[in-house]
């Protein structure tokens, strides 16, 4: 009789014990952009009118303590998946679910699409990567250097390296943001919406429009404007006018249809470092159901 | 099913008894909550200020981990801080706390091996406790160490700042390669070499001289998976805040253990826009990370205490706000909100 007694009180005290306030939940996790129909004044007052500003975002995680990152051991809610966001549009749109446990939330941290595992050497690119072609960011646009439309696009790829820190989520809220959520079974729903203007402002589209005639020193290749110089020293072989071919004129490259934003220049470090380091997404909660 | 008068006794001995396995089990608020019951089972921290050995020998070039990289060598003359506030709390009941207010302004390279010994709380019940503590700005009620001369403790109230470094770079073939947009070169010549569109400069030896706010709480800390300290009643209890000195060398953010991290010094040489062979706080503000190609891949700054990222005084006034550390190598998560004032 004792042992059926005593079987029959376990419960309780576990039940006791147990109680932890947390209860499993899932929240509705939606992303959006920022409306950027008129154009962006990046440095040197260069206007730039945004056509493309495709993200590769997740997977995304909320924290229970204030610093994200390796500390964040166990994550309080978690969504595994990716996908891409057409950070132009302003209208949120459902990504998946973010599941875990009820409870407060101070830190989140996110991939790119490009997840670093600490069991794998390379990370993993996840689909939405893939879709914008194994990067995590492409931008296209249209900058006006000095009267002059040039277009461009950029493609950036955001991951972990040897270099850095494996198996650790590439952006993580940092201490001068603020955020706090104590997360219930009912909420609507978080969205994270990222501005691409924002990333865009610091990009320094000057260097790319030069306004050169032939010298002795100069280069064999010339940009003046949008006319393209052939030269030998300071004599003049042979002059293009890109604009006439619906096409710019880059310095080196000469008449070309667009201008692509290589990995070693200032203003690719400034998309990678503004993607990193920059303006953060606003997390938005919408109202408890 | 009836029961017997004697079997519902029983039933009702083993009830309470587990009522009280029950109260035993989850009562450990009401343990810590009477811990004034036990103050003559008390004890006694000492805390330690400790010096990373980096700060005071410097850092030497080479492949290994703690080795800076690029070729530089690195070398502090002056590693001034402003630290202290000291929090403790019970760790089974966080409204059992103690603190040592008192904030010093130190010259860490003068801290000895053994460390500094600049706080003591007397009276702790025994048992676990959390540990935090603070690095401040000097403007606010600090007190001077003897390490600290008076002009430099001056400056460091005038500005309230948290850090003021003067060190010194150098590297026998080193160079710098100031940004061309920001360079004003004078009348030095460049090298021949570029970094990315920056011409560069002969330069083996470069000061860095600049203060810093970097205003950080730390804690609750822990070493090894173990949190905090703990008090044996009549016993002398001795824990270490350590600062580290060469995260500004950092190629990233870790969170955690250091392992991973690459030490670069490049991208400070980088940073003598006059090329005067000092690099000052007034060049750190101008220089944007991305005008520098030196930030490039191996960089990681998607965990940056502050952002955005503007300039490359911000940059390290970041990587100092993540110097904090306990008993050497120990982690403690910056800027809490939990234990805050």
């Amino acid at each position: 009789m004792k042992r059926v007694h005593a079987l029959t009180l376990l419960p309780i005290l576990i039940a006791g014990c147990g109680e932890t306030g947390q209860d499993r939940t899932s929240v509705p996790l939606f992303v959006a952009g920022t409306d950027v129909a008129e154009p962006v004044v990046a440095l040197m007052d260069v206007p730039v009118t945004i056509e493309r500003a495709d993200l590769a975002f997740g997977p995304f995680y909320l924290c229970a303590g204030v610093t994200a990152g390796d500390l964040c051991d166990t994550a309080r809610l978690e969504w595994l998946d990716a996908v891409v966001v057409d950070t132009t549009v302003a209208m949120p749109t459902l990504a998946g679910e973010l599941s875990g446990i009820t409870g407060e939330v101070r830190s989140w941290m996110y991939d790119l699409g490009i997840s670093s595992q600490l069991t794998r050497q390379e990370p993993f690119v996840l689909k939405a990567a893939k879709e914008l072609g194994s990067v995590s960011f492409v931008l296209e646009g249209r900058a006006n250097i000095d009267g002059i439309e040039v277009p461009f696009s950029a493609s950036v790829p955001i991951q972990q390296t040897d270099d850095t820190e494996l198996g650790v989520p590439v952006v993580r809220k940092s201490t001068s943001e603020s955020f706090f959520r104590d997360i219930t079974p009912t909420e609507s729903g978080l969205v994270v919406r990222f501005d691409p203007a924002a990333w865009v402002r610091g990009m320094d589209f000057r260097p790319y429009m030069t306004r050169e005639q032939c010298s002795a020193l100069g280069a064999d290749l010339v940009c003046d404007g949008a006319i393209e110089r052939t030269c030998d020293g300071e004599l003049e072989l042979s002059t293009r006018d890109c604009d006439q071919r619906n096409q710019v004129c880059l310095p080196r490259e000469g008449c070309t249809n667009r201008l692509t934003i290589a990995k070693d220049s200032e203003a690719y470090r400034s998309l990678r470092n503004a993607l990193l380091s920059g303006a953060r997404p606003s997390m938005e909660w919408r109202g408890v159901q | 099913m009836r029961h017997s008068k004697s079997e519902l006794l029983n039933i009702a001995g083993l009830s309470l008894l587990f009522l009280g396995l029950l109260g035993a089990g989850c009562s450990s608020e009401n343990e810590a909550a009477s811990g004034s019951e036990n103050e003559a089972a008390s004890g006694t921290l000492t805390v330690l200020l400790d010096s990373e050995y980096v700060i005071v020998a410097g850092l030497k070039p080479g492949d290994g981990a703690e080795n800076i990289q690029d070729g530089w060598a690195v070398s502090f003359d002056k590693f001034i801080a402003t630290i202290g506030d000291i929090d403790v709390q019970r760790s089974t009941d966080d409204s059992v706390e103690a603190e040592a207010a008192e904030v010093f302004v130190v010259d860490m390279t003068q801290v000895p091996a053994s460390g500094l010994a600049l706080w003591t709380l007397e009276g702790l019940p025994e048992g676990r406790w959390e540990f935090n503590f603070s690095t401040p700005g000097a403007a606010d009620g600090s007190t001077r160490h003897a390490s600290v001369e008076k002009k430099d403790y001056d400056a460091m109230v005038a500005g309230d700042l948290t850090y003021l470094i003067d060190g010194e770079l150098t590297k026998t073939d080193g160079q710098s390669c100031p940004p061309a947009a920001l360079a004003a070169p004078g009348e030095t010549k460049p090298n021949g070499n570029t970094s990315g569109d920056n011409d560069c400069y002969d330069a083996d030896t470069i000061r860095f001289t600049f203060g810093a706010k970097a205003e950080t709480s730390f804690g609750p800390c822990e070493i090894d998976g173990v949190p905090g300290f703990a008090i044996a009643a009549g016993e002398e209890q001795t824990v270490a805040s350590t600062l580290h000195g060469d995260h500004l060398f950092f190629n990233g953010f870790p969170e955690g253990a250091e392992g991973g991290v690459k030490r670069l010094a490049q991208w400070l040489a980088d940073c003598d826009l006059n090329l005067d062979g000092t690099v000052t706080e007034a060049e750190l503000k101008k220089v944007a990370p991305a005008q520098l190609p030196e930030i490039d891949e191996r960089y990681q700054l998607g965990g940056s205490p502050i952002t955005p990222l503007t300039n490359m005084h911000v940059y390290v006034t970041s990587q100092l706000k993540t110097q904090g550390h306990f008993q050497g190598e120990g982690e403690c998560p910056l800027d809490g909100m939990r234990h805050q004032h």
